[in-house]
């Protein structure tokens, strides 16, 4: 170190020094991200926070502190609370689909058939589509007369008159659900993936030779082994619905009546179309409690296995 | 006796090995069932899409000539601005590709090959990042975005975007670099490289790979944005079309709706086969962030 801030004070070579010197290339290549980042998302996060407890509107920007106002203004919300749950129930509900049907689903895609790469683009679908697009393809899938589902649903006679699936409110819930377990668990089923294929082989043919069958090599070393990736699966699965306003607003404009409302669009709906920033501040705060319990759920894993970056 | 048993034990034997065949059957059957199903359920809404996409409005009663019609496919193009859209999704997905990897490159080979007591929390966070909902920050950040003069703008999504794509592209191409031998630096830096040279010339182009995959991932993750785009730009002119193509529905015109979804079918398309085609690059570089190492 010593010998290298000598070279630096010699001007001569002190490009080449530096160029060598760990400990400065550490923090040149690092600290340009970690600036945009915290320039970008923890800066914003605290004027989020300051936000909630203003009277910031669109329309009368400058800062006046409102105390708890914008708080007791959502609490007294009945539609507020009504996303509230029907947050969590949507996000539960989807990680539990998605984990389930992504283990499944990454089996099967590690198996070797025909016609596997034709499979895995379609899989892949819904992970690429950009999410309102493919909001407006569920739409057009779930709202047509006419369309598959459409008839399904009369054969079954789940449906009738010309209702759509979208236009009562337990229905354009379970349609919500759909939509984001049909989004979201091909991208588990990848994490999934990469959770098998790190189990090396020998400790199946070992389970094998020492007579555990399909299920008891499933349940017994398959599950047991891939717990940590599946936890980290539904982790992102959880973020990606809690946080998502697409398929809300795009699917079913949170209608009928507010019924399928979820916390990230009702934030949008005060803060940006109504203008009241102060509110809109306060309802996405709650998101982050939310965000805490997913961090946290990953630091355990990444201890867990040991994680290095 | 002796014979009694070994029969037995042969007989016992066979019924084993019909059962495990019979079992590899069953195993067989229920991967291609499954695969068909998967396959078909995810790709079930842009199948019907590209059907009703040359189908007569009307469907299949309609007064109109039976056979497919590209009277959708012509609006889309000369009605709507779709073309727009895609443009604008073009720039901002290509300058977020650009930002992301003059950033998370150096910021990786900082995490996995320069050794210092803050690698791992500093990577750690920065992967965390990924899990901020943009929900918490949309207001806010709109607010610096309108301060910095980019409100209704493009190039509001071009500062924005890399808070999404940055912590992801680091964590995967530390995955990519971590699987570069260390030796092949140290050969280098004998040869004479610096440091950073050793970077620049021999690490860089050995990530090639890794770095196209990351490309493919930003763009669709930059393509798909939805919150931010819909807060920053509103112009239709200026809209990506994540969010150009759902603002078309806003008069529940049916004759429109078919030609938006035909655009949603055109899109979703190719941004599945790109990422297709890096789908086992990802898994291998998720395998190596699970690795003890």
């Amino acid at each position: 170190m010593a010998v290298d801030e000598r070279a630096g004070e010699a001007g001569t070579g002190q490009k080449a020094r530096l160029a060598d010197r760990e400990g400065f290339l550490a923090w040149a290549f690092l600290l340009p991200s970690v600036v945009y980042l915290t320039a970008l998302v923890v800066a914003p996060f605290g004027l989020t926070v300051a936000f909630a407890f203003s009277h910031s509107t669109s329309q009368a920007p400058s800062y006046r502190f409102a105390g708890l106002r914008n708080f007791r203004v959502v609490f007294g919300d009945h539609v507020f609370w009504r996303s509230l749950i029907d947050t969590l129930a949507l996000t539960a509900a989807s990680t539990v689909l998605v984990v389930v049907f992504g283990t499944v689903l990454a089996n099967v895609l590690l198996a070797d058939f025909r016609f596997r790469r034709t499979v895995r683009t379609a899989v892949l679908l819904p992970w690429t589509t950009p999410v309102a697009l493919s909001a407006i393809s569920w739409r057009w899938l779930l709202g047509s007369a006419g369309s598959p589902v459409d008839r399904i649903l009369r054969e079954a006679s789940l449906l009738h008159g010309g209702e759509s699936p979208l236009a009562r409110a337990p229905s354009a819930m379970v349609s919500v659900v759909a939509v984001h377990v049909w989004r979201l668990t091909p991208l588990a089923a990848v994490i999934v993936m990469a959770g098998l294929a790190a189990i090396p082989r020998g400790v199946w043919d070992a389970a094998h030779l020492d007579g555990a069958g399909f299920w008891r090599r499933f349940f017994g070393v398959t599950l047991p082994l891939t717990l940590p990736v599946t936890a980290v699966a539904a982790v992102f699965t959880a973020a990606f619905t809690v946080g998502d306003m697409a398929v809300v607003r795009v699917l079913t404009g949170g209608g009928p009546g507010d019924s399928t409302q979820v916390l990230p669009a009702l934030a949008y709906l005060r803060g940006v179309d109504r203008g009241d920033v102060g509110s809109g501040a306060a309802i996405a705060l709650f998101l982050f409690p939310l965000f805490l319990a997913g961090v946290m759920v990953v630091l355990r894993v990444m201890r867990r296995m040991g994680h290095r970056p | 006796m002796n014979g009694l048993a070994a029969r037995t034990a042969a007989r016992e034997m066979g019924r084993q090995r019909r059962m495990a065949a019979a079992q590899q059957v069953v195993v067989r059957v229920t991967v291609y069932a499954v695969a068909v199903a998967a396959a078909l359920v995810c790709a079930a809404p842009f199948l019907w899409g590209l059907i009703s996409a040359f189908e007569h409005d009307g469907g299949g009663s309609a007064r109109t000539a039976p056979g497919p019609t590209t009277e959708h496919v012509r609006l889309l193009f000369h009605s709507t601005p779709f073309t727009t859209f895609v443009v604008n999704t073009l720039v901002v997905g290509g300058l977020v590709v650009v930002v992301t990897l003059a950033l998370a490159l150096p910021a990786a080979y900082a995490l996995t090959r320069l050794h210092r007591s803050w690698g791992t929390p500093a990577g750690i966070a920065i992967l965390l990042v990924y899990l901020v909902p943009p929900s918490l920050l949309f207001l806010s950040l709109s607010r610096v975005v309108a301060t910095l003069g980019l409100a209704d703008s493009v190039w509001s999504l071009v500062l924005v975007y890399p808070t999404v794509t940055v912590p992801v592209s680091v964590w995967l191409l530390a995955g990519f670099l971590r699987a570069v031998p260390v030796d092949i630096e140290e050969q280098a830096m004998v040869d004479g490289y610096s440091r950073l040279g050793a970077f620049v010339r021999v690490v860089t182009p050995l990530v090639l790979p890794g770095v196209a995959a990351v490309v493919v991932l930003t763009f669709t993750l930059a393509a798909g944005e939805f919150t931010y785009a819909l807060t920053f730009v509103w112009s239709g002119a200026r809209m990506p079309v994540s969010t150009g193509l759902p603002a078309g529905l806003g008069n529940g015109d049916p004759a429109l709706w078919r030609t938006v979804q035909t655009g949603a079918v055109f899109v979703a398309i190719p941004l599945a086969v790109a990422c297709g085609l890096f789908l086992d690059r990802f898994v291998a570089v998720l395998v190596m962030g699970s690795d003890h190492d």
